[in-house]
């Protein structure tokens, strides 16, 4: 292959490190609104009056909208295939608010010191309501955080505070356990996260020449934007086009739709163009983060140490409203059941209402938690039978093959889609992996002295995209120089997917990648597609590229035959040639094409959708050393071997891997949030929430061996979310082997393990 | 600069900048990194002192001067070509981990500032160093002094007396502030410690070299302690084991 597993440029690249003006923000302001959201200090309260006449005074302020100026339409902020699966249980302003920093009221103001000076003008009354904070005393508490209304969907049980529920069984679980030789079972929890990317949730709207409503915004959903947005305002979606340009990363916070809603509202109101930036402290208090989950694990064997059962237990921490609370749990069984193989396979699963924020989507979509747990849990299993944790994993994965059933019982929110494993590199991954982390030596070295050092492993697994949900659509179409415009409605998020649809259209049509010019996304100009979230883009969008490509291609190698007066020729190198070696380049066949031959545009669109979801894998090992007299943690280095199928561009495939780490070191070690007795958040900045940054990170050593996924475009799976799913059980699995601690409550923190060690008490 | 800054103001002398400042409303300008990162919105007026504070710095064998307006970064450059050993250069990278920030936070600043989790401060309080303030009016006094009125136009210390420096910190992740920094100076006879973290005041302590023992560092531990609080970053029984390994460690390293 000339172009797919080459480093190509980022065919953003240059737009971006040259400062050019390709984010949201980056368009002139003249007579912009600038909003600003009043957000309550209670955790739980009735707003019984709201009295916003002083802000109205303020100079250069326009508006002030309330619950009282909107329709009670329930909706969820989640945006995902309709009808979503997440609980409809939002309103866009609400009379009752139901976390720290939940919406009272929006002022839309000349300049943003305005609108911020009236929002501490607005006077609001509250009844206080009791909270409840933590999700073991919500389900069946008197306190009723939803009470059910008309008008609700998809909330599981309101008046138990579960907003999601899954409970499915394979085979028969108790009596597997029963029969087991040996069962095992604990409990793991993972807390709090943030997303911490750069550009915090932005969006603007204005009226275009036919007062149709446009939306830039910092989204890796757009066209779930505009039927969200269409949704909530009771407006037609021809009335919308939603622009998604450059991201400064989203990792499924800009999943969301918390801002989009109020921009165009304001602007349907006023008919003047709004801006609504959320602060850093907003992201930590109002946006989203990862979803806290207690996940208990049941394992039973049999006396071969094969596993007969395994039961799996989440209660899941929705926050005040349930954006993704279903699918997150799913994911986190079924990614995590589908990686060894068990007759008998049982979910329970409850996500709660809670006063607390709402948690969202945050890459790896339960995985990461669900993965903790269950990596943990091998590494307890195998230490408690003294038996060899790779070769006990190794035992009883799923094999080349082998049809995953918990795939067809878990879907996104509905029935799934059996999968059948056509490749598995997951061994491959720990032979490259124990080599590069030096296993065999550091795994059995002195564990002694003050200083300890171990190592640990991970085996994890993923999907690429949802299984009979995902859609992305390609057009392309020919210019007359040979270039090619390929416009998707995928969501490039700093990922660098455009760049690697790019490729596929390169490597098809035989032309340098600098010839396809892509554009991403565009309601009005460019086709559908369900966004970038699952891991889907390049398996899902890639596959429409190549059939358009394809399409293209046939097209150009038929309008090249009719212009050679040929009945056979073959495409290379830009040119069209016949068995007589005459030739016709594409710049002449398109030419010809448009003005004097054959006259038509050569162009093709094409979409994708497939019933498969194949899992890569991966391998993550951790060395570390613990301090056992201060109970901190270095991690001295990472090694990640992923098994992602064909890699499409390695560059960026190592970019995904060396962002994730960072992720979950972070989970492991440093990041969660933390809240008073009265539900407020404590760390809100940067200073007091610590995500891992260049001077913390440990040696990284990314490899990726080769598996062709015959489901995916070359060969490819996934890389996006994988990677992001290792590295802290393979951490918490060192920190044990250095120091015979075991951490099942995340983070790590010094004091646990000081704890472990018993030097506190 | 932000949105409630309405005014800028160029005073001639430091006695007049510290005449105008009221610490809440008008608020002193040299680097401007702390104020950019806090936006306090109740501020409206910053006075301008960068064309007054000295930003030289000179670090010899007689003696290490600092002015107030020289930068973290500019401190670093400069002392790590002649001596770079100097630990404060490590104090000048824990407290502030972005060389970017680092290139606009001044010494005077961060001494004004105050932060207990400051490792310059930490590292500062047990070398004893000597400070420069203007307010009503100039006077050269011990850091250890200092109320924290005031103009830091430098600082200085003697490192020809000392024998050996160590700091020492903790932080959930390097570029985290310090949960708990220690620094010990040894002497000729003794030593001086300095502790610092997430607490309400900076400790410092001389212990003569005989009594440096398991239980002269417990009872210091104990005292230290006390300024610190049950938080995310840990138990008081937890901190209290992590003081004292710090400070066994870094004294044991002289």
């Amino acid at each position: 292959m000339k172009v797919i597993g080459q480093k190509t440029k980022r065919v953003d690249g240059l737009g971006l490190v040259k400062g050019k003006p390709v984010f949201a923000d980056d368009v002139p302001k003249k007579d912009f609104l600038y909003l600003k959201i009043l957000r309550s200090p209670f955790a739980h309260a009735k707003i019984t009056s709201i009295d916003y006449s002083k802000a109205l005074e303020v100079e250069g302020v326009d508006l002030v909208l309330t619950h009282e100026d909107f329709k009670p339409i329930y909706y969820t902020t989640a945006g995902q295939g309709a009808p979503e699966p997440s609980p409809h249980d939002t309103l866009v302003l609400d009379s009752t608010v139901r976390f720290v920093g939940d919406r009272v009221a929006v002022v839309a103001g000349e300049t943003l010191e305005a609108a911020e000076k009236a929002t501490r003008l607005i006077e609001v009354k509250y009844e206080e309501l009791p909270a409840i904070f933590d999700i073991e005393k919500s389900i069946g508490n008197q306190t009723l955080i939803h009470p059910d209304k008309e008008g609700f969907s998809f909330v599981f049980d309101p008046k138990n505070n579960i907003a999601a529920n899954i409970d499915e069984e394979l085979g028969d679980v108790e009596k597997a356990l029963s029969e087991s030789e040996f069962v095992f079972k604990n409990t793991y929890s993972t807390p709090y996260a943030q997303h911490a990317h750069i550009e915090p949730h932005i969006s603007l709207s204005w009226l275009d020449e036919n007062d149709r409503i446009v939306i830039r915004t910092a989204t890796q959903v757009p066209h779930h934007v505009r039927r969200i947005v269409a949704e909530v305002l009771d407006i037609p979606i021809a009335k919308i086009r939603v622009i998604k340009p450059r991201i400064g990363g989203g990792f499924g916070s800009k999943q969301e739709i918390i801002g989009e809603e109020l921009v165009a509202a304001v602007t349907l109101r006023t008919g003047r163009p709004a801006r609504l930036e959320y602060t850093r402290e907003e992201e930590f208090t109002a946006a989203r983060s990862r979803h806290p989950q207690k996940v208990t694990f049941s394992i039973g064997l049999d006396k071969n140490l094969f596993i007969n059962a395994i039961d799996m237990e989440i209660l899941q921490n929705s926050g005040a409203y349930g954006p993704h609370a279903l699918t997150v749990m799913s994911v986190s069984a079924s990614k995590t059941l589908a990686l060894y193989k068990s007759l008998n396979v049982r979910i329970k699963a409850n996500s709660v209402y809670t006063n607390l924020p709402p948690a969202g989507a945050y890459r790896g979509y339960g995985a990461p938690q669900g993965f903790f747990a269950l990596e943990s849990m091998m590494d307890e299993i195998a230490n408690d039978l003294n038996v060899n944790p790779i070769e006990f994993r190794e035992k009883n994965y799923f094999q080349e093959g082998d049809e995953v059933p918990i795939a067809k019982v878990l879907g996104e929110g509905r029935e799934g889609f059996p999968v059948i494993l056509y490749t598995s590199g997951v061994r491959e991954c720990i032979v490259e992996g124990k080599q590069l982390i030096d296993w065999n030596t550091l795994r059995v070295s002195e564990k002694t002295g003050i200083h300890r050092r171990g190592v640990g492993i991970a085996t994890v697994a993923q999907g690429s995209g949802i299984a009979g949900i995902d859609m992305g659509a390609a057009y392309i179409k020919m210019n007359e120089d040979g270039s090619f415009n390929l416009n998707i409605g995928a969501t490039d998020l700093g990922t660098g997917s455009d760049t690697a649809m790019a490729q596929i259209a390169a490597e098809i049509l035989e032309v340098p990648v600098e010839k396809i010019i892509v554009y991403s996304s565009d309601t009005d100009l460019t086709p559908f597609d369900t966004g970038a979230y699952a891991s889907s883009t390049t398996f899902i969008t890639g596959g429409a590229v190549i059939k358009a490509s394809e399409d293209i291609r046939n097209q150009i190698l038929d309008q090249g035959m009719k212009l050679l007066d040929v009945e056979e020729a073959v495409i290379k190198d830009n040119y069209v040639v016949a068995a007589n070696d005459d030739k016709i380049s594409y710049q002449d066949i398109c030419t010809k094409s448009f003005y004097t031959d054959h006259q038509k545009q050569i162009q093709a669109v094409s979409s994708h959708m497939s019933y498969d979801s194949p899992p890569p894998y991966n391998a993550t090992f951790a060395d570390v050393t613990v301090d056992t007299e201060t109970g901190f943690v270095t991690v001295n280095k990472i090694v990640s071997v992923t098994d992602a199928g064909r890699i499409i561009n390695p560059q960026m495939s190592e970019g995904q891997v060396e962002g994730a780490i960072p992720q979950s070191l972070g989970m492991a070690l440093s990041e969660f949030m933390i809240f008073d007795e009265k539900g407020r958040p404590v760390n809100r900045d940067f200073g007091t929430y610590n995500i891992y940054t260049a001077i913390d990170m440990p040696e990284i050593v990314t490899k990726f061996i080769h598996t062709d996924e015959p489901t995916g475009p070359f060969g490819a799976k996934a890389v996006a979310e994988i990677p992001t799913n290792g590295p802290a059980p393979a951490v918490v699995n060192a920190i044990y082997n250095a120091c015979g601690v075991r951490i099942r409550n995340l983070p790590i923190t010094p004091e646990k393990i000081l704890r472990g060690l018993g030097k506190l008490k | 600069m932000w949105n409630s800054i309405n005014s800028v103001v160029k005073p001639k002398t430091l006695t007049e900048a510290y005449s105008l400042v009221d610490g809440k409303h008008v608020v002193l300008f040299g680097g401007g990194s702390y104020l950019v990162s806090e936006k306090d919105e109740t501020i409206h007026t910053l006075v301008d002192i960068n064309s007054l504070v000295n930003n030289t710095i000179k670090a010899d064998v007689e003696g290490v001067i600092i002015g107030g307006g020289a930068t973290l970064q500019a401190f670093i450059n400069t002392v790590t070509t002649v001596n770079p050993d100097c630990r404060l250069i490590d104090g000048c990278r824990y407290a502030c981990p972005s060389k970017n920030i680092r290139n606009q936070r001044t010494f005077g600043g961060e001494l004004g500032k105050g932060r207990c989790d400051s490792d310059i401060l930490v590292f500062l309080n047990a070398v004893n160093a000597d400070i420069t303030v203007v307010a009503e009016s100039k006077k050269t006094e011990s850091i250890r002094n200092w109320d924290g009125r005031g103009i830091v136009t430098q600082i200085e210390y003697i490192p020809n007396n000392i024998e050996g420096v160590e700091l020492m910190r903790s932080a959930r992740i390097p570029s985290a502030p310090s949960v708990v920094s220690v620094c010990a100076i040894k002497k000729k006879d003794y030593f001086d410690i300095s502790i610092g973290g997430k607490c309400s005041e900076i400790q410092t302590f001389s212990v003569p070299e005989e009594k440096w023992n398991n239980t002269e560092i417990k009872t210091i531990s104990s005292k230290v302690v006390r300024c610190f609080s049950d938080d995310q970053y840990g138990s008081l029984d937890y901190k209290h084991i992590l003081i004292e390994t710090l400070i066994n460690r870094s004294g044991s390293t002289l």
